[in-house]
């Protein structure tokens, strides 16, 4: 039994981490909490033991999960005193997505969160609604604005 | 619909291998300390709000709660400007607003017509901008909650949603908005009804507020205000 949970754990995580580092990432916006808040996302995970019928349903559960922990632990500690710089440690070396990554980092969690899902996991509006228990109204509206606002972002970036 | 510079971007959040491989560990040794053995905690039972599991038992009254949101941010804003001006103290009469004691994010409405006896017949969307083609609406009767919601979205993603709502007497409670602060707010008539326009920095949200038929009108859009504006002027509605 033992060792099968372990593998368990072992196959998810490999899996998922990816996901749910980035989705924990953009809202706790240091690595030190997101450690935290992945670890926890995880134990969940197991100690919840919910049932799954594909690796689409398990990402789901894992990134509402993830982002309900993330709310609650901003919601109830001062988030630590890190930088956009001490973050930005983490970029690569390519110079614009570098500077893509920063502004995507100064838009407000909710939005970030949309725009993850939207553009990198590929969810749709209707998906992503229900994922995060807002409308689909609101899903359309801030993807607009996040574009909106990114665009702008980046054109007074090029400006400076 | 996947973008490859989003997604270069995110990638460039991830840490090293290296790191996984230690909180992976130390998930492991957590779950050995609890003394999991493979097997749900009965105690976690107590977390599933926390969990993915109950999202969609929610979805409803969230959604809800979101469409009322806006409405209840705005109506205390004019509330508040139609009390210095007597010649909308009717406006204020039908309604007003007090703080919900156990829920900071929370308001209470308390609605003071009486329309119990009017019943929506028909709601007619004389016009949509026109890349909104194709999109009939469909009209339904109020629900339980006195809300009505149809959604109308575009390929390119200019979303319009409507809700109407009676202002009949008796206390609704509405949940703030999430999003940020109000960057724009201004009132104005059309067809010689009060309405007010709201802007954050997520959407924009235009209210009618029919004072003599008891109705309230909201449309929540991404689309231009002259454009949510001349939607406005042309919806028609008739009563039992």
């Amino acid at each position: 039994m033992c060792r099968d949970w372990k593998s368990k754990i072992e196959e998810s995580y490999s899996r998922q981490v990816k996901t749910i580092w980035r989705v924990c990432f953009s809202y706790m916006q240091n690595p030190v909490d997101t450690d935290d808040m992945v670890q926890e996302t995880f134990v969940r995970l197991m100690t919840y033991s919910p049932k799954f019928d594909d690796e689409r349903q398990e990402r789901a559960w894992l990134i509402v999960t993830a982002s309900n922990l993330c709310k609650n632990a901003l919601k109830s500690k001062e988030r630590g005193c890190e930088s956009l710089d001490d973050h930005l440690e983490l970029a690569a070396e390519e110079p614009v997505s570098e500077n893509l990554a920063s502004l995507i980092m100064r838009l407000n969690d909710k939005s970030r969160m949309i725009v993850y899902l939207y553009y990198y996991e590929g969810y749709h509006v209707k998906e992503i609604a229900e994922l995060m228990n807002i409308s689909e109204t609101m899903v359309a509206t801030t993807l607009y604005r996040a574009r909106k606002k990114l665009k702008k972002m980046l054109e007074e970036e090029n400006e400076e | 619909m996947k973008n490859k510079k989003i997604i270069e971007a995110f990638d460039q959040m991830l840490p090293e291998e290296e790191r996984h491989e230690k909180n992976l560990e130390q998930i492991i040794s957590r779950l050995e300390a609890q003394g999991f053995k493979g097997e749900a905690l009965p105690s976690e039972k107590d977390k599933e709000n926390e969990t993915g599991k109950n999202h969609k038992t929610n979805t409803s009254i969230k959604m809800l709660k979101r469409i009322t949101a806006v409405a209840a941010a705005l109506i205390a804003a004019i509330g508040i400007m139609f009390a210095t001006n007597s010649e909308a103290l009717a406006g204020v009469l039908n309604w007003f607003r007090h703080e919900k004691e156990d829920d900071p994010n929370s308001y209470v409405y308390e609605f003071k017509g009486d329309y119990s006896n009017k019943k929506l017949l028909q709601i007619t969307i004389g016009w949509l901008p026109e890349d909104f083609e194709g999109i009939k609406p469909r009209i339904g009767d109020l629900d339980d909650d006195h809300t009505f919601d149809r959604l109308y979205t575009t390929n390119n993603g200019r979303t319009v949603a409507f809700s109407i709502g009676y202002m009949d007497r008796g206390e609704r409670v509405y949940i703030l908005p999430e999003f940020g602060e109000v960057l724009q707010s201004e009132e104005f008539t059309i067809n010689a009804k009060k309405a007010a326009y709201y802007e954050d920095s997520q959407s924009n949200c235009l209210f009618v507020f029919d004072d003599e038929m008891g109705l309230m009108i909201q449309i929540d859009a991404n689309i231009e205000k002259e454009e949510m504006i001349k939607i406005a002027e042309n919806i028609q509605y008739e009563f039992k």
